[in-house]
């Protein structure tokens, strides 16, 4: 064990720094798709059969392929079309798409929990579309899809070690490289799985304090 | 090399991602059977470990898990073959989400059945098997569905420990004909069309199972 506290010291700049490029990407993934997935779900609500069914199969292609595949068409496929991209902008836009799509699933499972009444209510009082949508919709969706979107932000985090196979310069990736200079894999290895885990426990109590937070007496799927 | 050609070879992997994931599936409802019925111990230790167990799964990420089983384990002089490796990863990730959705299940069965069932002269154990557990799998199927797509999304990280699948295949073509746009195109096809099949065949079977009428009710 010495050894590993030894070099992580040594290396403590390399892994502060992977471990910042991690929580940078976790956190502008998780806005990207946040806001994503409240576009995507309204488009699956729009009134042009079109529109849905475009919506539907982007939904349905993302979540029925992996989140590999959607990293690898960035930063592999993405060059040909004549884009030059970072990882860091490959990782982005291939998370973006990914947990977009999964967030609007979310967001369509909480709208199937509302009250149709309300929404007829509001359009006999005279509420338009997308006012319907912006103060009756959304908020109870966003609501009751609490526990599933910070979910979603968890699996976010710990899907950003995925990246480092697209040489994104996240924290697994360096840890690796410190333990490439010594070969105690085993315990690089396990020191990342903990600090993952101390992370992880850190989403689940801000998601619990949220949920109290807009928790409203009576309120439920 | 047309996009139909690529397919082809892609679809040469297929037949060991569709291995892997029935493979891994196996392991995971395994393991979550194992851990949800423990669950329904008492004693205080058994529920803390199993506390543990469900935390430490479901919150380290796979890749590091499978770095860790595959590449970690042989500086403690245990070496693990690539195939296993995934299928130990997997087993325990998705068996420790699979327990949860059990439990959830079980919690969702009516209770007195059970006591009804015991009353009427069946053992403990009958109960379970016929009462309990039947039930308990209906009213899992949406989860099982869940995560056993989430194992198929999860297998091409064989591919970092050197398994042939879809992936690899994928990774060895590109360098060749440098068209990577079109090949992950045709893996994400590939790839998508399992997934409808598999949700395709669940579907089918829960229908198969369905008893009309029988659904989860809140305790």
């Amino acid at each position: 064990m010495n050894v590993l506290i030894h070099d992580l010291i040594a290396y403590a700049p390399q892994i502060l720094a992977g471990l910042e490029n991690t929580l940078l990407l976790a956190a502008i993934v998780s806005l990207t798709g946040f806001c994503g997935g409240i576009v995507v779900f309204s488009l699956t609500l729009s009134r042009s059969r079109l529109c849905r069914s475009i919506t539907e199969g982007y939904i349905s292609f993302f979540i029925g392929t992996p989140l590999l595949v959607h990293l690898f068409l960035m930063y592999y496929g993405l060059p040909e079309l004549g884009l030059r991209i970072s990882p860091l902008a490959a990782a982005a836009v291939g998370f973006t798409l990914n947990i977009s799509a999964y967030n609007a699933r979310h967001l369509m499972t909480a709208y199937r929990g509302l009250d149709r009444m309300e929404l007829e209510a509001a359009r006999a009082a005279g509420f338009t579309e997308p006012e319907t949508f912006r103060l009756i919709v959304l908020p109870q969706a966003l609501r009751l899809a609490v526990p599933a979107l910070t979910n979603q932000a968890t699996q976010n985090l710990k899907d950003t070690s995925v990246a480092f196979l697209i040489q994104y310069k996240e924290f697994f990736s360096q840890v690796q490289e410190v333990a490439a200079t010594n070969f105690e894999f085993f315990r690089a290895y396990l020191f990342t799985g903990l600090v993952y885990l101390a992370l992880v426990a850190l989403i689940v109590v801000a998601a619990r304090r949220l949920e109290r937070r807009i928790a409203l007496p009576g309120f439920s799927a | 090399m047309s996009f139909w050609d690529i397919l082809a070879v892609l679809a040469a992997g297929a037949g060991i991602t569709l291995l892997l994931s029935v493979a891994c599936m196996a392991a995971a409802l395994a393991v979550g059977l194992a851990v949800a019925l423990l669950s329904r111990s008492r004693w205080a230790p058994v529920q803390r470990l199993l506390v543990g167990f469900t935390f430490v799964f479901r919150g380290i990420p796979v890749l590091v898990l499978l770095f860790l089983v595959f590449f970690g384990l042989p500086g403690l002089g245990l070496r693990v073959p690539p195939f296993l490796s995934l299928v130990l990863t997997l087993g325990l990730v998705s068996g420790a989400y699979l327990a949860e959705i059990f439990r959830g299940a079980m919690n969702a069965v009516n209770r007195e059945e059970v006591l009804a069932a015991e009353a009427a002269g069946m053992t403990r154990a009958q109960g379970f098997t016929y009462i309990l557990l039947p039930q308990m799998f209906r009213f899992s199927i949406p989860g099982m569905i869940n995560e056993f797509t989430a194992i198929l999304k999860y297998t091409p990280f064989a591919y970092t420990v050197g398994i042939p699948e879809i992936m690899k295949r994928a990774m060895s073509l590109t360098p060749v004909i440098l068209r990577g746009l079109e090949v992950y195109l045709a893996v994400g096809i590939v790839y998508y069309l399992i997934y409808k099949a598999c949700v395709v065949i669940f579907s089918a079977l829960e229908k198969r199972f369905r008893i009309p009428g029988l659904s989860a009710q809140e305790r």
